[in-house]
């Protein structure tokens, strides 16, 4: 139990991230654990623990929250985010430039954002925020590190284009995106105009 | 000229320095000047992010100290290791060969019995076949209403992610007594999910066909006898069933 012990605190903490529900994680936190140590044959020594576990635990989160979202959600028809693309906006380039104030005025913010990405999405976030690499989440995941690449860029675009919005509404940037702004007068023309 | 995917993938690699420091010097040699002060800036709002993503509670003790308890009641399943004898390779020869007139043997008799085979040339007409909508809640209740407690799963949430492009394209009445079909579309090609009532005149038709190799994937699920025919190999497809308790 050793090695479970040390992963203990991380893992649960991605159930709870994952499915939301701190008694649906606890459940499943327990099922994984369980499961592992009923598998432990399977368990090649020397091979990556961390990410066994993840991957048993990535598969009893999703199975939790098929059963717990059995009602199909409409299809989401927002234009997909890019990341890349994000830098043209002015207001998120406001982000960008004082982004400790802007995580310091968000508070809870980062999660009900984090809540927008779909369950693949945030799976690969959470699994790269806790420092496994591409291949690795590709291997917990079950699809190619390519596909990951795609998860991540849309998922910190998703994530990033939710905390815009709130920064919007909140008025904690400017409102127009960098190529509709028109550049503010010089005082010549301000002067002038008030005239 | 790199598309939009392309590029995000150069910036998510870089991000995460998922690259060799010769490849990060070229990327960065390919930004303009504000692009370079935005990575820079994309850094130290990514760790921002990641240390507010990871903030949450330790597993409570009282949780960890129960399934501890339920741990130490159980042994890890262990594979048995018996010595390797002189005569284990002569025997896996054996083995092998019989494997080899099983194979052969099963290839000769394998036929999808005309009960079981897939005729719809295409997936429209496949579709046509079917007495329901193509969607989860109407084949859920299809199958409530012929007696079988199944419920079906949303294959692309299931991971590993498979490959295949699967979808459902409704259900319907088999000429079988006692068993159903689901019917789906799987990369472009018609497939078909038999499904039969224990004892049922359809669940000897499957377990024949299974014995005679003339399907894709067989098993039993909740009770029932489960089986997929079709012209292409689906990706695990009897993983979208799952029994509902009694």
């Amino acid at each position: 139990m050793t090695q479970f012990e040390r992963y203990k605190n991380e893992l649960y903490r991605y159930a709870l991230r994952t499915v939301w529900d701190r008694g649906v994680a606890e459940d499943v936190f327990a099922a994984a654990v369980l499961a592992a140590w009923e598998n432990w044959h399977r368990f090649e020594p020397g091979s990556n623990f961390r990410a066994w576990m993840y991957k048993i635990l990535t598969n009893k989160c999703f199975v939790a929250n098929r059963d717990t979202m059995r009602t199909p959600r409409p299809l989401d028809d927002t234009p997909e985010s890019s990341f890349v693309e994000l830098g043209n906006d002015r207001g998120y380039a406001d982000i960008l430039e004082d982004s400790d104030r802007f995580m310091q005025e968000c508070g809870d913010e980062v999660h009900r954002a984090f809540a927008h990405c779909s369950p693949k999405e945030r799976a690969c976030l959470l699994l790269r925020a806790e420092k496994l690499s591409y291949n690795e989440i590709a291997e917990v995941m079950g699809i190619p590190a390519p596909t990951v690449m795609t998860h991540l860029a849309r998922g910190r675009a998703k994530l990033r284009s939710e905390l815009l919005e709130y920064a919007r509404e909140r008025g904690l940037v400017r409102n127009l995106p960098r190529l509709l702004e028109k550049e503010a007068p010089d005082e010549h023309t301000q002067r002038m105009q008030n005239e | 000229m790199l598309n939009r995917t392309e590029k995000d993938h150069l910036w998510m690699a870089n991000l995460d320095r998922e690259v060799t420091p010769a490849e990060a010097l070229h990327f960065q040699q390919q930004l303009s000047e504000t692009e370079q002060t935005r990575m820079a800036h994309e850094v130290h709002l990514e760790e921002l992010l990641v240390e507010r993503l990871l903030e949450g509670p330790d597993c409570p003790e009282a949780l960890w100290r129960s399934i501890a308890g339920q741990v130490a009641q159980r042994k890890p399943a262990r594979v048995s290791r018996r010595p390797v004898f002189a005569w284990a390779a002569g025997l896996a020869a054996a083995a092998a060969l019989v494997l080899v007139a099983g194979a052969a043997w099963m290839a000769l008799n394998r036929a999808v019995p005309e009960a079981l085979a897939v005729n719809a040339p295409t997936v429209e007409a496949l579709a046509a076949e079917s007495q329901t909508t193509p969607d989860r809640a109407a084949v859920e209740t299809f199958l409530r209403d012929h007696d079988f407690a199944l419920a079906l799963n949303d294959f692309d949430a299931m991971p590993p992610a498979s490959e295949h492009a699967v979808a459902l394209l409704g259900a319907r009445d088999s000429d079988t007594d006692g068993m159903v079909e689901l019917l789906y579309n799987c990369c472009g090609r018609p497939m078909k999910l038999y499904l039969a009532r224990p004892g049922s005149e359809g669940a000897q038709l499957l377990a024949e066909a299974g014995r005679r190799g003339g399907l894709l994937e067989q098993k039993t699920i909740g009770g029932y006898a489960a089986g997929v025919a079709g012209n292409h190999h689906a990706d695990n497809l009897l993983r979208v069933l799952t029994a509902l308790e009694a």
